[in-house]
């Protein structure tokens, strides 16, 4: 009876999350906040419903998965088709990020982005973590949770930037600071 | 995910239709260099692990339903959905029997709705167990070994391997990152989606429809990913802080020590450890049984079992020999810290709820995979023309398929190693395009080849196991090879009768 119950208030969530869905869609492009405000709503009731029904770590799940799948296919089911365009044959364009840079400066990009970032991000997230009010343990689990981020983080600013120079001194800074934290 | 912002501010002339949009193009004026700067960044890191997340994403998604290639590559060995206890004390007999020494570490995997087979795991052995408790054939490292360990490690040595594997995670981050920065419509535009027309703006629709829509589970696929992989340099560096250089000191920490345990030696008592569980937790549903030290006076065994409704893999609940319980590893009811760790496989991997999860999974994983692929693509209409790289990237999209596609006949159908002609026509396929010189005529004999293969493979195994053709054990794989059959023979034969118009633009996979 117990699970007739939970498989009800299941289903019952993923419907109101497809609900949700297709109220975005219908409002899409549409001044209407209110509307916007009721289907987000619908996804969240679904979400607390899943939750209720199997649990918040399941239930979150379910209805981010049933959000995604449930995005893809009406996107693609009311996708505009057209007549292929024909286009013109041109040469290769090499700018703006295959040939502006010289050789040189794209490795030392690749090199500073990549493993001099993944060491000194790992220090620098190893380091603060030992000043979190948690017992050593945790620590470590929140700085390997952030870790993937702060390097992420890193590579984006360094792929970005004009000047590698910057970039690198203020590795050099962290990667003292990090080692001091540590070791001393 | 490329940006219609950054085709709209190149081709910003061209828009001039509605006050709407002309509202947006200041907009996008405005934020023009951080929106450049961010794609520039995004185009650089998606250029860079391009090839090789598109690898990770496409072994990761076939992963998620190893256990059906398991089941499908060894149909004969007996299934079953229950294995009474008494026989659990029989296969670790026969097991411990084979050994020329006590092991550590003793493991009885058992069976579940997905893998209905029973198997023990000692040191380096491995055998499937019968539903008496006698042992059967060893589990062949075969295709789904092939592809678990490309995704895991990509066949290097396994911490290099893992290692290189969590910083392509880290890299999709920053590719998540840099992409919605990049794209300050990108949520705006969720619904938008344009076939046909110019291949650009629908290459650019599908990479961005795919990767706003599948936003949550690539971040999850990626954080997870990235953790399994880069865990092992902090704790290199945290257990040199922290702990004097004893990595094991921190792994223990965080996971929970092994049992300490001094009694006289006796016979394992499986049957009161599993009435006894039914008391500690009613809920639990036991996946496997260690047993620990046998023979010693240290001897111990852990049952590990799923609670409902919770990601973490298992809590292993220990029992001394006698069956009487000695504590829980408090996976699931310590330290959070220790239960996120512990939850991240199944969250990887699929591993919870019912079948209807992988599938949704395997359908996530295939747009992830899709993504990586578009990204290119849009890089490669962007620059136009044609070239090697053009020629190249044809070669690796449809070369790796058609590597797995040789690697499962050669594994499967003749019983041979599969790493040396899958790395073969890794290098081949794409050498192949590039000789071509025609990335149209490429792809559709790299396509036409996997649908021969899949026939292929599919023939032989109806000649090779007829009785499990329509066994529970092959049917969903051999439904899938069908399924790929068919797909691939429709598209084969659409790239014949409707050949594009495009002059440059059909040049990409």
């Amino acid at each position: 009876m117990a699970l007739t119950r939970e498989i009800i208030l299941l289903v019952g969530a993923l419907i109101l999350c497809c609900a949700g869905v297709y109220l975005l869609r219908v409002l899409w492009r549409k001044q209407n906040m209110i509307g916007v405000i009721c289907a987000w709503g619908l996804i969240t009731v679904a979400a607390i419903g899943s939750s209720v029904s199997v649990g918040a770590e399941f239930g979150v799940a379910y209805v981010l998965m049933a959000f995604s799948v449930i995005g893809a296919v009406i996107v693609f089911s009311g996708a505009q088709s057209r007549p292929v365009k024909e286009e013109k044959n041109r040469p290769p364009d090499t700018s703006p990020f295959w040939d502006v840079t010289s050789k040189p400066h794209k490795w030392a990009t690749f090199f500073i982005a990549g493993p001099v970032t993944g060491i000194v991000s790992c220090m620098a997230v190893a380091g603060l973590s030992q000043f979190l009010p948690f017992e050593r343990p945790s620590q470590m689990v929140f700085a390997a949770f952030i870790y993937p981020f702060i390097w992420a983080i890193a590579t984006v600013w360094i792929c970005s930037a004009q000047r590698l120079l910057n970039a690198v001194v203020v590795l050099i800074t962290t990667a003292i600071l990090s080692t001091l934290a540590l070791f001393v | 995910m490329d940006s219609d912002l950054a085709v709209s501010s190149v081709e910003s002339t061209s828009v001039k239709s509605t006050s709407i949009e002309n509202v947006s193009i200041e907009k996008k004026h405005t934020e023009k260099p951080f929106v450049k700067k961010m794609l520039s960044a995004h185009s650089v890191v998606g250029l860079v692990v391009g090839a090789i997340m598109y690898l990770i994403c496409l072994t990761g998604t076939l992963i998620v339903a190893a256990e059906w290639f398991e089941r499908w590559e060894q149909p004969h060995i007996s299934e079953y959905q229950s294995f009474p206890v008494e026989n659990i004390s029989t296969a670790v007999n026969r097991s411990l029997e084979k050994l020329e020494k006590k092991p550590e570490s003793l493991f009885v995997v058992l069976p579940n709705p997905i893998l209905p087979r029973v198997h023990v795991a000692v040191e380096e052995n491995e055998w499937y167990v019968n539903a008496d408790g006698s042992l059967s054939d060893p589990p062949v490292e075969g295709w789904t070994h092939l592809v678990r360990e490309l995704h895991v490690s990509l066949h290097l040595p396994e911490t290099v391997g893992v290692i290189f594997v969590g910083i392509i995670g880290a890299m999709l981050i920053s590719l998540i990152i840099s992409g919605v920065l990049a794209h300050p419509r990108i949520f705006k535009d969720a619904f938008k989606m344009r076939w046909g027309g110019n291949r650009r703006t629908e290459q650019v629709d599908l990479h961005n429809r795919l990767s706003v829509w599948g936003l949550p589970f690539h971040i999850m696929i990626a954080v997870t990913g990235a953790m399994f992989g880069l865990m092992s340099i902090l704790v290199i560096i945290a257990s040199n802080a922290f702990y004097n250089g004893d990595a094991e000191a921190l792994v223990e920490e965080i996971y929970g020590a092994d049992p300490v345990i001094d009694a006289a030696i006796q016979n394992i008592d499986f049957a009161t450890g599993f009435e006894n569980l039914k008391t500690v937790a009613p809920e639990a549903t036991p996946i496997f049984v260690v047993v620990n030290r046998v023979g010693t006076r240290a001897q111990n065994y852990e049952i590990a079992a799923t609670l409902p409704g919770r990601f973490a893999y298992s809590e292993m609940y220990r029992f001394y020999a006698n069956g009487e319980y000695a504590g829980s590893q408090g996976l699931t009811e310590g330290a959070v810290s220790r239960q996120m760790v512990y939850s991240i496989y199944r969250l990887h991997f699929g591993h919870f709820g019912n079948s209807l999860v992988r599938l949704v999974y395997i359908l996530l994983g295939f747009m992830l995979t899709v993504i990586s692929v578009t990204g290119i693509n849009i890089w490669l209409v962007r620059r136009g023309g044609r070239d090697w790289i053009n020629d190249l990237w044809c070669g690796i999209v449809w070369g790796v398929p058609l590597a797995l596609c040789v690697a499962a006949n050669t594994l499967v159908m003749l019983g041979l190693s599969g790493l040396p002609v899958f790395i073969a026509v890794i290098v081949l396929a794409p050498l192949m395009a590039v000789y071509v010189k025609d990335p149209a005529k490429s792809k559709r004999l790299l396509m036409s080849g996997c649908a021969y293969l899949l026939v292929i493979l599919l023939a032989g195994y109806m000649v090779r196991y007829p009785e499990h053709i329509y066994s529970a054990a092959s049917l969903p794989v051999n439904f899938a090879l069908v399924f790929l059959i068919f797909v691939l023979g429709r598209s084969i034969l659409r790239l014949h009768l409707h050949q594009r118009k495009y002059v440059t633009s059909d040049v990409q996979p």
